[in-house]
């Protein structure tokens, strides 16, 4: 079978919610340039390091991923190739895996895709960003 | 797919259980009262604010409703299933064909309401949590669990130890240290309630009872008396833990039942189990005692339960329940066995440890001479469990071995102060490790590791054999 790549909406839900995120930073920036004690360039070049990490994320890390990240559903076993930095190929057994978690957010419930979190003996996979459809065969081979 | 149960919400009882992520939020109103009550003129204060602890109740009534209304649970014909999350919706699904253990356990406080709680355990997940948890009504917990248990149509073998074996096996595998913690626990907890002249009365009532034991310093005999009282707590919650035990085979699951206080009903599958443990102490060596155990995912998973199959009992005995609950586990003769020069692996840390005792005491005691006595009484306390140690370790030398037949391979072998006789299905070995020392290696001879399936990693060790036999063991057992 041929390996499926992940919804390309997938990497818009990582981006609202580390957009999320980045509420926090912006209060401790605003804290930090409140605050008269401490010199205001340490307080710009934390809001400098934070926002050049977000940046980072938005527009390298999370594009690079979502072109990395595939599956391989086969007949017997899942594959799954991930990893920016380190290039990762897991292969599960369905008969390993011994209970699962289908789980969803409003964003992933918008766009109509779903996560998939396979625990086996010995460790866990997860399967980001399925069609309820493909999440609906994966599941039901394994039961 | 078929339901054999519709989905349905779990008991409202298990809105107490969704509080308790809350109960954080407490502490809001506490501090508020806490800091207004200090001031002469803050009850007007505090009722200006009184909105934010209303706010703080009404979270903790409305989020845990929630909560409760989003949680729901099924069974099908392949399946448990439960669907939960208002926000993040997970659906966690459980093949009825990889349970391990359910568990029915009913706590005094569920069974005032009549509920109770379903623990589902699988191989997978984490180690000291189970994989699904339902708080249900008694009549839908026993639905499940009969549903269950029917498909294996009668009981085979039924076994009900006498009381006094229990009694003896809480006494026997007792926590000492856990004990302890407990009772300084309740202690402190009392004194704060009861004051501290309380705590003053009953410290020097220990203390009385410590002068009454001429032989030994008062020191000695403080920390004598703890430990025993420790002993004695732990002892009876062990007891009130386990007793009354019973266990019955039906087709491929093993029930067990037990506890008073809060009741417990196992069901575990047979082929789940990944072995049988006989454990052994010094004392049961010497009484011909035997305490069996199973490791089956699920079962003696919640702290300081223990996965018992046999309480305290005779060869006889327990070779004869065992064959009844677990005909498939074969004991098996060691074939072999640790090479003739192998007593001082065997016993060299026990040795060491009692070599070292001594002169560490006197080093302590040149460091810190105001605590020479303390160090002095510590010093005999510690040299008891090592002497301990050491006959465990001799005994061992003479008892470990390995055998392996029709698909079981039995090993005999010492972990701490125990005596193990461990069963294993050959196919529950995950992994075999042959182990050598520099000093192993001159000698020809290897630790055997054996890894088993588990949450977490099991293993089970066998000293110094001659290679040669391990290398017919891996070659036998690998086919």
């Amino acid at each position: 079978m041929e390996y499926v790549y992940p919804d390309k909406r997938v990497q818009v839900c990582w981006s609202v919610y580390v957009a999320l995120t980045s509420v926090f930073f912006v209060l401790l920036s605003g804290f930090f340039f409140a605050l008269s004690s401490l010199p205001r360039g340490i307080a710009l070049a934390f809001t400098v390091a934070w926002s050049a990490g977000y940046v980072f994320l938005l527009t390298v890390y999370f594009p690079l991923r979502r072109r990395r990240l595939r599956y391989r559903i086969d007949g017997d076993s899942i594959n799954v190739i991930s990893g920016v930095y380190f290039r990762n190929s897991r292969r599960f057994s369905y008969d390993a895996i011994r209970h699962f978690i289908v789980f969803d957010g409003p964003l992933e419930r918008l766009f109509g895709i779903r996560y998939v979190l396979l625990c086996a003996t010995g460790g866990r996979l997860i399967l980001e960003g399925l069609t309820p459809e493909q999440a609906d065969t994966l599941t039901r081979r394994v039961v | 797919m078929r339901y054999i149960i519709l989905p349905r919400r779990q008991h409202p009882t298990a809105m107490l259980r969704f509080t308790f992520r809350f109960l954080l939020l407490l502490s809001l109103p506490l501090i508020r009262g806490l800091h207004y009550i200090r001031t002469p003129s803050g009850l007007a204060p505090w009722l200006r604010g009184v909105w934010l602890d209303l706010t703080v109740i009404l979270i903790l009534i409305v989020f845990p409703y929630i909560h409760w209304r989003r949680h729901t649970y099924c069974l099908t014909d392949t399946a448990f299933e439960l669907h939960h999350g208002l926000f993040l919706r997970r659906t966690i699904t459980i093949p009825r064909r990889h349970v391990t253990t359910l568990t029915v356990e009913r706590p005094l406080y569920l069974r005032i309401f009549r509920a109770a709680r379903i623990i589902i355990d699988t191989e997978a997940g984490d180690r000291y949590r189970a994989d699904l948890t339902l708080t249900v009504s008694e009549k839908h917990a026993r639905e499940i669990f009969c549903e269950r248990q029917h498909r294996n149509h009668r009981a085979r073998y039924h076994y009900r130890p006498n009381g006094y074996r229990v009694v003896i096996l809480s006494l026997l595998v007792s926590d000492t240290l856990s004990g302890i913690v407990l009772l300084v626990s309740a202690f402190h907890q009392t004194g704060r309630l009861l004051g501290e002249h309380y705590q003053e009365q009953v410290l020097g009532n220990i203390e009385a009872v410590a002068d009454y034991m001429h032989i030994l310093p008062r020191t000695t005999a403080f920390i004598a008396l703890a430990l025993l009282l420790g002993w004695g707590v732990a002892a009876i919650r062990s007891l009130l833990r386990h007793l009354p035990f019973e266990s019955t085979r039906y087709h491929n699951l093993l029930s067990v039942r037990t506890g008073a206080l809060v009741r417990r009903d196992y069901l575990c599958t047979v082929s789940a189990v990944n072995y049988v443990d006989d454990r052994q102490t010094l004392f049961c060596k010497l009484f011909r005692l035997h305490i069996i155990f199973i490791h089956c995912i699920g079962y003696g998973k919640k702290r300081h339960s223990l996965s018992l199959l046999v309480p305290a009992s005779n060869a006889e005995h327990s070779s004869q329940a065992v064959h009844g609950l677990l005909p498939e586990f074969q004991l098996s003769e060691a074939t072999v066995r640790p090479s003739g020069r192998s007593l001082m692996r065997y016993i060299f840390i026990p040795l060491l440890s009692i070599i070292l005792l001594f002169p560490l005491s006197v080093v302590c005691s040149t460091l810190f001479p105001a605590w020479t006595e303390l160090i002095r009484h510590l010093t005999v306390i510690a040299f008891i469990p090592c002497v301990w140690f050491l006959l465990v370790r001799i005994v061992d030398r003479y008892t470990a071995g390995i055998a392996w037949q029709h698909g079981f391979v039995t090993l005999r072998y010492s972990r701490q102060f125990t005596l193990h006789t461990v069963i294993i299905p050959k196919k529950k070995i995950i992994a075999c490790r042959v182990r050598q020392s520099p000093f192993q290696r001159r000698k020809n001879v290897g630790d055997l590791l054996i890894y088993t399936h588990s949450e977490d990693t099991r293993r089970h060790r066998i000293k110094n054999i001659r290679m040669t036999d391990l290398q017919r063991f891996l070659k036998e057992t690998a086919n």
